[in-house]
């Protein structure tokens, strides 16, 4: 292999002042590159696009695989290699490895403060080429069905699980990123090596690497990676035909709290539905929705105040706007003391609000504190990182955000977002003190 | 000559000359043991160096050349919670007297010791006969406490006087600053001088050097200047000035300060000596000097752009503020500590006064207006964060914003003066009170948050086992407060403890980050005004060993039989939580040994909890070990399947023992040396752990930049780790199981 085999285009972000390099190899591997000098601490991720919901997927047959089985993968490829433990041989190079699965994706990570090219070959090899034999994938399974156990005991991630299975009837969405006990004791060698193949190829890889490094170093170690790779078609997830009402209005938890908890969830019909969208378009909708609902039911806003005056909602309160191609939802809640009454208060009163129009300043405001956001955000290696490869993963590139802020407006956002006035397409999820009535 | 008190009293011995890191932990193993046993904290030192009587003077240059002279040091043990510090006048009389009348006259009849604190190689009596074996023996003929210090390292040096001194003698300023545990400092006071520097351009402030301190050799130096409550960053010219001065000119300290424009004839120049840039030179003609002068100003100032070490930059009455500069970040931080001390009955009440205190002030009271004056200045944040330090409690508020935007203005400049608004005026009413409305709302979440504390199974159950592993102590008093009290608070309990927090409490101001001119003055300013508003009082010392107290453990403790508790939840999955005791206290230079067991035991994936307990036996999916810093212990921590716990325990209990026992793998013990070091660099680049490690260096009265730290990991070895491992013991298991709830 050659250096003819890399294209190279860099980009600099005018209000930042940070530059990235992007080297696409021609068998489509992406490694995106942030130079920082003077930074000791050095970042590498890798990204796959593949996550908890892509459950079906063709490539060149359709396969159809456990819930759970994205999970299981990252564990497998994570923790252990043909060499024998990855976490091992990345500690005994100095660097700090993690890695974690979404709906929509498997991130892996490390960062090294010295001897990375080392610690980047092992980790590449071990995503690019990981030991699935069945002895190694029964070895993983105690421990997911530990991991499994730690999250049932968790509030926070049953409360979220449990909203998910009310706004969802038959979207994978609706399922544990991990699965549950009877789908991973289901998870065969054969569907690891299934989704191996068709999502973790070089077309499919995305790789970023933040610090004082030289990158043009590092392509050896990438084409070596890549030497011998099979040809393999890449995967499509197959989309899901999810109807847009929800699947139950509410959602009930008991369990051993010490103070219950909600979340309530609306869910926006318009995604996998009507023409479908650009990356940059649903970007820019993701953008526009966190923007707008931060101005209305953020800590400047009234809807937040009263709420928080009154005692039903804490600083424990949060809200995500999700927006993927086949599913998004605006999910909010917290901790509260009397969890019904903050869960209807909250739609009501976001539905108010809303409805009684929008104020273009406050929305200007969280604009302006966006920005800031995203310019304090590059001050972390890791968080330069994964903005990087959530750019890319999201179909746009981490200085596209300055632009898109500037390019939203307060009418397009609440046109979009004005899917939160029908009542019919939300859910609550409820988490109570076991034994309660 | 002695105090002949009849209390009775913990002893250091030794001439301690320049108090660097090897005495310091003498003399707070000395103080911790002293506040132990309800002993006088004494120091016993001489009044010169006893080898100026030794018939072989090995090193004449130290009888009358010092790290420090004996008022600097008096005042320095005092400051570091020395009780009494007794002078004894090493004459020949005083050198002529037996090892053993020493000790029974000296020390057990004039101080009354109950315990004795020497260094490794200290002797004493005639012909220095007296060691740490006959030490020893006496004591426990005696009935007195004996302790002999190991020696200090950093990486392969011995820290001891003598080599500080030939460092300094050598101009290596950073690698004396490394044993000595701060910068070498020189002072005097301002003279005029021919003013030939400010015709220059460049006015500088001259002192005369003190004749019996160790100096370092003519040159241009690096420097911090303190003058009064403010410190500057500075060069120094150290040296005869050849170019303008005839041969014999006196040995002068010129330094010229950065930032200030200041008279300071007749003032106390304290001057620290960072770095050595050039030695002194003669130049042709003036002209050549004025240039070369010029490039070393703009040499000092680059150097000192690069420095991100913090440093104390001024003490407004009570209140030191500190500084750690970096321009690699975009973000700043200011920090303000209070910190009093953890009771069950304070805790709650200062505890909502942090969430009120950030909540609004007198010219924004509404959250919602704090709120929006935040999110204009690009997305600041202003919180607080309640914390203990051993029976300390420690109310953090910061404000964190960009240092500055693209227009030219500082939203930390302007989030800081908000944070300051809000300390020095609350939103209280005509009385002096909060609204009840207020309280109510801030009582509310308060509240919830508490109750909330369970809802996290891995919190809650090292929580619990924490406190019953710290038993009767504040150690183990929850930070936050208890729900019962948080009820009965009322408005005027709150305005009690604002007053109280603030005038009695130890204050501290810290800022990380690219702070300027004229954000830093601004800041001076607004301490001015708070230490202005809270005049008098008495605020609580900081004696690190003492003030934060680590965890007693005693005799007493370290042979009880440990505890098992068992708690019934609803749960699915099991959680266990072993506490040992027996780890170095916080301030010690021994905690690098802990960072590095703790490192091998769970801290990092290749540990053994994780190799073994998890990789190769299955037993968890969340396993780890931490540090218990403030209380002296270990903590193990795994949710495990409820058919194997016991399986699990016992696995666990194992991987300590197989520390103990010196059975493990190398490749654990260098992959942990590699994980730490790297954690160690990497720290620096993060300015929120940089800031954070800065400020846990200074509670434990330790400060540490990056390369000390390596140099101090450098120096464990896998003995000293076995050797810790060997003094662990398991206090407290606390296990967490699903069943009928047990409340």
């Amino acid at each position: 292999m050659s250096r003819a085999d890399w294209t190279l285009s860099t980009r600099k972000d005018a209000m930042s002042g940070e530059r990235m390099d992007v080297r696409t190899h021609k068998s489509g591997l992406v490694l995106l590159h942030i130079p920082k000098p003077g930074f000791t601490r050095a970042f590498a991720g890798f990204a796959v696009p593949y996550g908890s919901v892509h459950t079906s997927f063709e490539a060149g047959s359709v396969h159809r695989v456990p819930d759970g089985t994205a999970h299981y993968l990252e564990h497998c490829v994570f923790t252990r290699d043909e060499h024998g433990g990855l976490l091992s041989a990345m500690s005994a190079t100095g660097a700090h490895a993690n890695a974690y699965t979404t709906h929509t994706h498997t991130l892996y990570y490390f960062t090294a403060t010295s001897a990375f090219e080392p610690a980047f070959r092992r980790m590449l090899g071990a995503v690019l080429h990981p030991a699935l034999d069945r002895e190694r994938v029964e070895a993983e399974r105690p421990i997911i069905l530990s991991e499994l156990a730690m999250y049932r005991d968790e509030p926070d991630s049953r409360c979220f699980t449990g909203l998910l299975e009310g706004l969802y009837a038959v979207h994978p969405v609706r399922v544990d990123i991990g699965g549950t006990a009877e789908t991973v004791a289901r998870i065969a060698a054969e569907d690891l090596q299934a989704v191996h193949s068709a999502f973790y190829g070089p077309s499919r890889l995305t790789v970023a690497i933040v610090g004082d490094l030289d990158a043009e170093a590092l392509l050896p170690s990438i084409e070596d990676a890549l030497e011998g790779m099979p040809d393999s078609p890449a995967g499509r997830a197959l989309a899901v035909d999810e109807p847009p009402l929800v699947a139950s209005a509410r959602t009930e938890i008991r369990m051993d709290v010490g103070m219950p908890s909600f979340l309530i969830g609306i869910k926006d019909p318009s995604a996998g539905r009507g023409t479908p969208q650009s990356p940059r378009e649903l970007a820019v909708r993701r953008r526009a929705g966190r923007l707008l609902f931060e101005t209305l039911l953020g800590s400047t806003s009234l809807v937040f105040d009263g709420l928080y005056a009154e005692g039903l909602l804490t600083d424990s309160f949060g809200f995500h706007y999700l927006c993927e191609p086949d599913f998004a939802f605006l999910a909010a809640g917290g901790e509260s003391p009397e969890p019904e009454r903050a869960a209807e208060e909250l739609l009501k009163r976001l539905r108010g609000a809303f409805s009684a129009g929008l104020d273009a300043r406050a929305f200007d405001t969280q604009r302006k504190a966006a920005a800031g956001s995203f310019l304090r955000g590059l001050d972390s290696i890791e968080g330069c990182g994964m903005s990087a490869l959530h750019a890319v993963l999201a179909g746009i590139d981490l200085f596209d955000y300055p632009e898109i802020y500037d390019s939203m407006d307060l009418e397009s956002a609440a046109e979009w977002m004005r899917f939160v006035l029908d009542e019919d397409l939300d859910s609550v999820s409820i988490v109570l003190p076991a034994g309660g009535t | 000559m002695y105090d002949a008190s009849a209390r009775a009293a913990g002893v250091g011995l030794g001439y301690f000359d320049g108090l660097h890191r090897g005495h310091m932990e003498l003399v707070r193993t000395l103080l911790h043991r002293s506040a132990e046993r309800g002993l006088v904290p004494t120091v016993l030192t001489f009044d010169r160096h006893p080898s100026s009587l030794a018939s072989t003077q090995r090193s004449a240059d130290r009888t009358t050349t010092a790290l420090m002279t004996l008022g600097e040091k008096q005042a320095m043990l005092l400051d570091a919670g020395v009780e009494d510090v007794v002078v004894q006048a090493f004459d020949a009389e005083f050198a002529g007297m037996t090892a053993e009348r020493f000790l029974d006259e000296y020390i057990l009849e004039r101080l009354h010791a109950r315990l004795v604190v020497v260094g490794h190689d200290y002797r004493f009596g005639k012909g220095r006969a007296g060691d740490a074996r006959l030490l020893r023996e006496w004591g426990s003929r005696k009935g007195v406490e004996v302790i002999v210090m190991e020696p200090v390292r950093m990486g392969d040096t011995l820290v001891k006087s003598t080599t500080i001194r030939n460092l300094l003698a050598a101009g290596q300023m950073p690698e004396a600053a490394s044993l000595l545990g701060r910068g070498y400092t020189l002072s005097g006071v301002v003279v005029p001088g021919r003013g030939l520097a400010r015709r220059l351009g460049f006015p500088t402030a001259n002192f005369r050097l003190p004749a019996d301190r160790v100096l370092p050799p003519p040159g241009i130096y690096r420097s911090r200047a303190r003058v009064g409550e403010r410190t500057y960053e500075a060069v120094t010219n150290l040296g005869y000035r050849p170019t303008v001065e005839a041969a014999g000119a006196e040995f002068l300290a010129e330094t010229c300060l950065f930032d200030a424009d200041l008279d300071l004839y007749g003032c106390t120049l304290e001057v620290e000596f960072l770095e050595k840039i050039r030695g002194e030179e003669k130049f042709d003609d003036v002209e050549g000097l004025r240039e070369q002068v010029l490039r070393d100003i703009d040499r000092a100032k680059e150097l000192h752009r690069l420095d991100e070490n913090g440093w104390t930059l001024a003490r407004i009455g009570r209140i030191p503020v500190q500084v750690l500069r970096s321009s690699r970040f975009r973000t700043a931080l200011c920090t303000v500590s209070v910190r009093v001390p953890l009771e069950r009955a304070s805790a709650s009440a200062n505890a909502l006064l942090s969430r009120l205190l950030v909540s609004g002030c007198a010219r924004l009271p509404e959250r919602t207006e704090v709120a929006t004056e935040l999110d204009g200045l690009y997305g600041a944040e202003i919180h607080s964060a309640v914390e203990k330090e051993g029976d300390l409690q420690v109310l953090h508020f910061t404000a964190d914003a960009l240092a500055r935007w693209t227009d030219g203005s500082s939203p930390i400049a302007a989030t800081s003066a908000l944070l300051f608004e809000m300390l020095l005026t609350p939103a209280f009413d005509a009385y002096g009170r909060y609204d009840a409305t207020t309280v109510e709302e801030e009582r509310q979440n308060h509240l919830a948050e508490i109750a909330a504390r369970e809802n996290d199974r891995t919190r809650h159950v090292i929580d619990r086992c924490t406190e019953r592993f710290c038993g009767d102590t504040p150690h183990g008093l929850e930070e936050d407060g208890e729900a019962d009290l948080v009820r009965a608070l009322d408005p005027a309990a709150l305005s009690a403890a604002y007053e109280r927090c603030f005038r009695e409490g130890a204050v501290q101001v810290h800022l990380a980050g690219a702070w300027e001119e004229p954000a830093v003055s601004a800041v001076l300013d607004a301490v001015r005004r708070l230490e202005a508003r809270f005049p008098g009082g008495r605020r609580l010392p900081l004696h690190p060993a003492v003030v934060p107290a680590p965890l007693p453990d005693g005799p007493e403790r370290r042979t009880a039989a440990p505890e098992t508790v068992l708690e019934y939840r609803k749960v699915e999955q099991a959680r266990v939580c072993l506490a040992y005791s027996g780890a170095p206290a916080y301030y010690s230079m021994d905690t690098i040994v802990m960072t590095l067991l703790n490192s091998m035991l769970g801290g990092d994936a290749h540990s053994l909890l994780f190799e073994k307990v998890r990789e190769e036996e299955g037993l968890a999916y969340s396993i780890f070990s931490a540090p218990l810093r403030y209380q002296g212990g270990l903590l193990l921590s795994a949710g495990v399947p409820v058919d194997r716990t016991e399986e699990a325990l016992v696995s666990m209990r194992r991987q300590v023992a197989a520390l103990a026992a010196d059975d493990f793998p190398d490749r654990v013990f260098e992959s942990s040396v590699r994980m730490v070091e790297s954690a160690l660099r990497s720290r620096g680049d993060d300015l929120g752990a940089l800031a954070a490690a800065d400020q846990g260096g200074l509670a434990a009265g330790r400060r540490l930049r990056t390369d000390e730290g390596l140099l101090m990991l450098r120096a464990v070895t896998r003995a000293r780790v076995v050797a810790l491992a060997g003094r662990l013991a398991e206090r407290t298991c606390f296990v967490q199981l699903p069943g009928e709830d047990d409340r």
